[in-house]
């Protein structure tokens, strides 16, 4: 299934976190998949979430689907080596770009 | 124009610490009572010195004796197995959940929420998981346990006693008073195996 669903857990809002979340944009953009869908989870609005994923740092992204999960935690920096650890590289998902 | 010498009897004597039981008469003893109330504690006892009965017994004597509800945060055996060992203390830790007087926080390692660490972070997901727990259920008291669980499982240390911090002064501003377990590694040797995280807690 060529589709993505990604959630990121923050605490709380700030320039940070937008910049953590408009990265991620940009990283499904470029994982090439046809439904993209990222949520992003404020644990101090929904602790609950973060009890039933079993998240402790933030921000935390969790690849929901595709499966296998896979998990990165930490601000972005480099967007290749999310991308990398995320399994979202095009050869992860044998469709070559162009 | 001369300042005025401060005068002595202006400051206040401040109140003595009150001390909650953790519910073991030779601790309560040495420790003068027990922990520290609306404090921080941090309690080192060597390798299969039973900090995690300790650490359980502190909330059922909270929660037996006194009706103070208590969080357990556990980033080592999962709540599954602490709910089975302690049943042959006669402590029924489901009961009491059901009864709304104790909630885990279970971090316990999975291999499934393995997380890749890409740069730096801070444990507020942790933070925020802990303070739901206690004003879910009103909790007095919260054990945490083992520090040296935390530790094992990321390389960040000097981040990891940062955000400790943080939880503690956090802990402390809810009014409630917390025992956190660490594994020392020489029964007289270095408070703990990082060395730094003893001053996290406000001790005995």
């Amino acid at each position: 299934m060529n589709d993505l669903h990604l959630l990121l857990f923050v605490y709380g809002r700030s320039p940070r976190t937008e910049a953590t979340i408009a990265a991620l944009r940009q990283l499904t953009r470029l994982a090439r998949l046809d439904r993209r869908e990222l949520e992003v989870i404020d644990v101090q609005e929904r602790p609950e979430e973060a009890e039933r994923w079993g998240i402790l740092a933030t921000p935390t992204v969790v690849r929901v689907r595709p499966l296998p999960q896979r998990r990165a935690t930490g601000e972005i920096d480099n967007l290749a080596y999310l991308l990398d650890v995320l399994g979202l590289t095009p050869r992860h998902h044998e469709r070559p770009t162009s | 124009m001369n300042a005025q010498p401060p005068e002595k009897d202006a400051v206040a004597t401040p109140a003595p610490v009150r001390k909650l039981p953790t519910g073991i008469e030779g601790f309560d003893a040495i420790a003068e009572g027990g922990l520290p109330e609306g404090r921080v504690t941090l309690v080192a006892g060597s390798a299969g010195s039973a900090k995690t009965v300790f650490a359980c017994q502190f909330l059922v004597c909270g929660i037996r004796d006194r009706d103070e509800p208590g969080v357990f945060v556990t980033f080592e055996d999962p709540a599954d197995a602490i709910r089975r060992n302690m049943l042959s203390f006669g402590w029924d830790i489901a009961a009491y959940e059901n009864a709304q007087r104790w909630a885990f926080v279970d971090a316990s390692p999975r291999p499934e929420q393995m997380s890749t660490v890409v740069g730096a972070f801070d444990l507020g997901a942790l933070l925020a998981r802990i303070e739901h727990a206690v004003r879910r259920i009103d909790a007095r008291r919260v054990s945490i346990d083992s520090v040296n669980a935390l530790f094992a499982r990321f390389r960040e240390h000097h981040l990891l006693r940062a955000e400790l911090h943080r939880i503690a002064s956090h802990l402390r501003s809810l009014g409630v008073t917390t025992l956190i377990t660490a594994e020392r590694t020489q029964e007289y040797g270095e408070v703990s195996r990082y060395g730094v995280e003893e001053f996290v807690a406000t001790t005995l």
